[in-house]
């Protein structure tokens, strides 16, 4: 391990003295980051750090929500094709991203050393992979303490949920997103929010196959064979979803509706890190409590 | 080309090709609903399903709406195809080519952007809207113009991809926001209740009756214009009400359950190819064909929908099926006669002079100026010189390189497949080839978790070399025909358009990627790609220019062609050959929307370039400024947001061109 931390840091002191004209930087930690992606931008803001551009910032504040963006951070345009002449300009010293921008990679090289993270993998486990990235990225920007820390709070926060949640009557979850009047996104054991539910004790009622994003795109009458389930719709909902809608049709006719187990969740950005499904913890444990009768206590 | 002396002898096969697709779908549906209910209850289930057996309520709120919408939706388009086929004389006219979906789509696009709670009310509506006003748009051009089949089909089609453009950069700007109407983008006729059934049944129902009462104006119709008016019909009126009617059927279709773009092109071709030459025949085959057709595949995505994680679209898969049938009975295809040859020249101005080349130069040189030092940036505009300039030339100077040098490959490009398959409407996209780069890029993607460029321009160049191989494959046979030529390409880029529709609709986080690729971006540009860019364009700019002798002669037609001594496989070939390899370079560096290639050769018809060595000349510098200017203009509008460049080109190109066909007399 020390090995390749040696090699690495190596590896970034080349790239430095190679990118930045001699003495603009002294041999400390990265300040200056660019974030490319919204999951690794809620990382480096939880770590206290504060990047000097962020890609698609208003989307962000109305999807990902936390942690929040602070005023007069740069955006540097969309996050599949962020600005390359404004990265430039804000002369970052370190540049965090995903994969996704592997083929744009020797230019990003150009501007400043680059750290590709994944936060999916065929492993499928997006939970334990972002603890691993905000450790990663942590040691990069010389914070590991304070990594600790937000991992810490995060597993009190899903500890708490579990203690919480035990010896409820819970029934299995579907995590659902809803596309229009009749697509769904459902969440499967792969997704950050699948390993949530793992993590706090939470049956996941859905048990088909999923992308390898850990979602499935089915139609509501996909639904039908979960008549024990409790639905969990993830806002935003669009207007034209089964939710809104009235008159008769399957989904009015579905077991779990008719009983009445459906309710609404905030936002919280799939796709996220430890930050989103601490998030998602949270806001969930509040929802089953309110909407579950307890057993005696 | 309909003598109804034939009628009586062909028509059979006709029917029995119909009749036999409509057993086996239902056959297959009645297989599939057996295997969720039992017969014996269907009666029940259909009409009072239990409240209490999941299995009755998915029968009657899932299983048979869906077999119906599925029915009616391929009758629905297949009608209208049928339609647009007869009035516009054109075997490629359909629902697309005109735009109509693309313009529904846009003002969903824009709904659920703007005004989401529009959508929840009425997403109808608001598709219908759209199809409606591209619609009119169209027959405002066209009416300039007597209705001209050209003039109809050249403006649908760049009225549908200016509505695309804009779909496209609204998505790319809002991506969260948008997921659904991917998933309405690939056709889906999944329901959960019936009331898509109430929505379309009565409108296609009245939609069929007013067919049926046109059939006989119609078939005089076909007969030539001269004579249809000795008549006494009015030919105008005749045409605007069939194609108003064709309109609205897709309309309805398209708004009920999204984009099902092949059976409206599909269904009344092959109802055609199959024997039926009378107008009624067709008319009444080509719906019970589509919807046939639709219910087939239906249940094919439903079958097969239980073995894969993911959700198949419908729409996307027709293409799958609909797509090769079309290659296979292309050959029977006779040549339809073209009678668009006149058209391209009688476009042309007599008389006026062309602008020098000197004039295009200087312009050329303005806009690359304009593109590397005028810029913005976090404080503001700014002119780049000395130091500043130092550190933006190495982003700017690649882009504009290769914005350059693509601009001016499709205009020539434009030029040789125009003048090769003399069919005006005929673009460096209607080859498949950007596709074919596209799916070998989106191939690049599923391998690997995170692609370098070189594994994409590598698999992209396979995907373009694929393409082309079956482009040569079928067009051996034919000895490259225009027609075959284009249609085997329209077939083909159905056909890949249906894979990358699907991945989109799949909501995958790669999808925003491909999607920014597909916009046409010069983004990933360096030093390196355009160097790469320049040795391969160079040659190529230099040699086609050499090809001038047979583009002059080619669009005199087969006869004069020979007459002068040229052999037209031969020709054909090296023509084709060249287009493709012009595009394929192109689309790698700027990705598939290659609208210079439709508006170079316009504009330089247009300012009065009429030889072939002219237009050719003038399409690649007009190519060139029209994709500098739109790589200048993306960076600049939403800075530091970037649209990609040859979105922007469409967004540029578009407006003059329907501007300038409204406004020109006869």
């Amino acid at each position: 391990m020390t090995r390749s931390l040696n090699r690495r840091e190596l590896i970034a002191a080349l790239l430095l003295s190679q990118a930045l004209p001699v003495g603009a930087r002294s041999t400390g930690r990265p300040s200056r980051v660019a974030v490319l992606d919204w999951g690794l931008t809620s990382t480096v803001l939880a770590l206290g750090i504060e990047p000097v551009g962020i890609a698609e910032i208003n989307l962000y504040r109305r999807w990902a929500a936390e942690p929040p963006v602070p005023p007069g951070v740069q955006d540097i345009g969309l996050r599949t094709e962020p600005n390359l002449e404004v990265i430039a300009a804000l002369e970052p010293d370190l540049i965090i991203t995903t994969p996704f921008s592997e083929s744009v990679r020797p230019l990003l090289e150009r501007i400043a050393p680059t750290r590709s993270y994944a936060t999916y993998t065929a492993s499928g486990e997006p939970l334990e992979q972002s603890r691993r990235i905000m450790r990663d990225i942590a040691r990069e920007l010389g914070v590991e303490s304070r990594a600790e820390a937000v991992l810490a709070e995060a597993d009190a926060t899903f500890d708490a949920a579990r203690r919480a949640l035990v010896g409820r009557a819970l029934r299995p979850l579907l995590l659902a997103g809803f596309m229009d009047a009749r697509h769904v996104r459902i969440y499967g054991a792969n997704s950050l929010f699948g390993n949530v539910l793992n993590r706090i004790g939470v049956p996941n009622a859905w048990d088909r196959p999923t992308n390898y994003w850990g979602f499935s795109l089915v139609g509501v009458s996909d639904l039908a064979a979960y008549p024990d389930a409790q639905l969990v719709a993830i806002e935003p909902i669009p207007a034209d979803a089964p939710v809104n809608r009235e008159g008769p049709g399957l989904w009015q006719n579905l077991p779990f509706v008719r009983a009445g187990r459906v309710t609404p969740l905030p936002t919280a950005w799939a796709f996220g890190d430890v930050v989103a499904a601490e998030r998602f913890a949270r806001l969930l444990t509040e929802n089953l409590l309110a909407h579950e009768p307890a057993r005696a206590s | 080309m309909s003598l109804p002396v034939q009628a009586s002898r062909t028509r059979g096969g006709a029917v029995g090709l119909a009749g036999a697709i409509l057993s086996l779908a239902l056959v297959l549906s009645a297989l599939q609903l057996a295997r969720q209910l039992p017969p014996a209850l269907w009666f029940q289930a259909a009409l009072q399903p239990s409240a209490d057996d999941v299995r009755q309520l998915l029968f009657h709120f899932s299983a048979l709406p869906r077999l119906m919408t599925a029915f009616l939706c391929g009758a629905g388009l297949g009608l209208a195809g049928a339609l647009f086929q007869h009035v516009l004389r054109n075997p490629l006219a359909s629902p697309t080519t005109l735009g109509v979906e693309a313009g529904a789509q846009l003002t969903l696009v824009m709904a659920a952007i703007w005004a989401p709670a529009l959508l929840g009310a009425s997403r109808e509506i608001v598709a219908i809207a759209g199809a409606v006003a591209v619609t009119a748009l169209i027959f405002a051009v066209a009416s300039k113009r007597g209705f001209s089949s050209l003039t109809l089909v050249l403006t649908g089609l760049v009225v549908g991809l200016f509505c695309g453009a804009l779909s496209v950069a609204l998505k790319l700007l809002n991506q969260e926001y948008v997921t659904s109407l991917f998933i309405w983008g690939a056709g889906s006729v999944a329901q959960q209740d019936w009331s898509a059934v109430a929505y379309l049944l009565p409108r296609l129902l009245i939609g069929g009756i007013v067919a049926a009462l046109l059939v006989r104006p119609l078939t005089v119709m076909a007969l030539d214009d001269a004579s249809a008016s000795s008549l006494g019909v009015s030919l105008q009126a005749l045409r605007a009400g069939a194609l108003l009617l064709a309109v609205l059927l897709t309309a309805f279709v398209t708004s009920a359950v999204g984009v099902i773009g092949f059976i409206g092109l599909a269904a009344p071709q092959i109802v055609r190819l199959s024997g039926a030459r009378q107008l009624q025949d067709r008319l009444i085959l080509s719906p019970l064909l589509g919807g046939g057709l639709l219910v087939l595949v239906d249940q094919a995505v439903q079958a097969a929908g239980d073995h894969f994680a993911d959700f198949l679209p419908t729409g996307a898969v027709t293409a799958l099926f609909g797509a090769p049938l079309l290659l296979w009975l292309l050959p029977q295809l006779r040549s339809a006669g073209n009678d668009w040859a006149t058209d391209i020249h009688a476009t042309s101005r007599i008389g006026k002079r062309p602008l020098g080349f000197s004039a295009f130069g200087g312009i050329l040189i303005a806009a690359v100026l304009m593109a590397v030092f005028l810029g913005r940036t976090p404080d503001g505009w700014s002119l780049a010189f000395g130091e500043e300039f130092a550190t933006l030339a190495p982003w700017r100077v690649p882009r504009v390189a290769v914005a350059l040098l693509a601009g001016a490959m499709l205009g020539m490009a434009g030029v040789l497949l125009q003048r090769l398959t003399r069919n005006p409407i005929a673009s460096p996209e209607v080859l498949g080839i950007g596709t074919g780069v596209a799916l070998g890029i989106l191939v690049s993607m599923v391998i690997s978790a995170a692609p370098g460029r070189a594994l994409q321009l590598a698999l992209g160049l396979a995907g373009a070399f694929a393409v082309l191989a079956l482009l040569l494959w079928r067009g051996t046979r034919a000895r490259f025909a225009p027609d075959q030529l284009l249609l085997t390409g329209i077939a083909l880029s159905a056909l890949l358009d249906a894979i990358m529709v699907s991945f989109l609709a799949l909501g995958d986080p790669r999808a925003s990627q491909l999607l920014a690729w597909m916009a046409g971006s010069t983004y990933r540009a360096d030093a390196s790609l355009a160097w790469m860019t320049f040795a391969i364009a160079v040659p190529l700019l230099l040699a086609t220019p050499l090809t001038s002798r047979w583009l002059d002669i080619l669009p005199l037609g087969d006869e004069a062609s020979r007459e002068l001594g040229v052999e037209l496989g031969a020709a054909r070939l090296v023509v084709m050959l060249l287009a493709s390899v012009l595009t394929a370079a192109s689309v790698l560096v700027v990705g598939p929307l290659t609208f210079a290639g439709l508006v170079g050769p316009h504009l330089a018809r247009v300012l009065g370039m009429r030889r072939a060595f002219e237009q050719l000349i003038g399409a690649a510098l007009l190519g060139a400024v029209l994709m500098v200017a739109a790589d200048w203009l993306g960076r600049m509008v939403i800075f530091p947001f970037q649209l990609p460049a040859g979105l922007v080109a469409a967004l540029i190109g578009v407006p003059y061109l329907i501007w300038h066909l409204t406004r020109r007399e006869r």
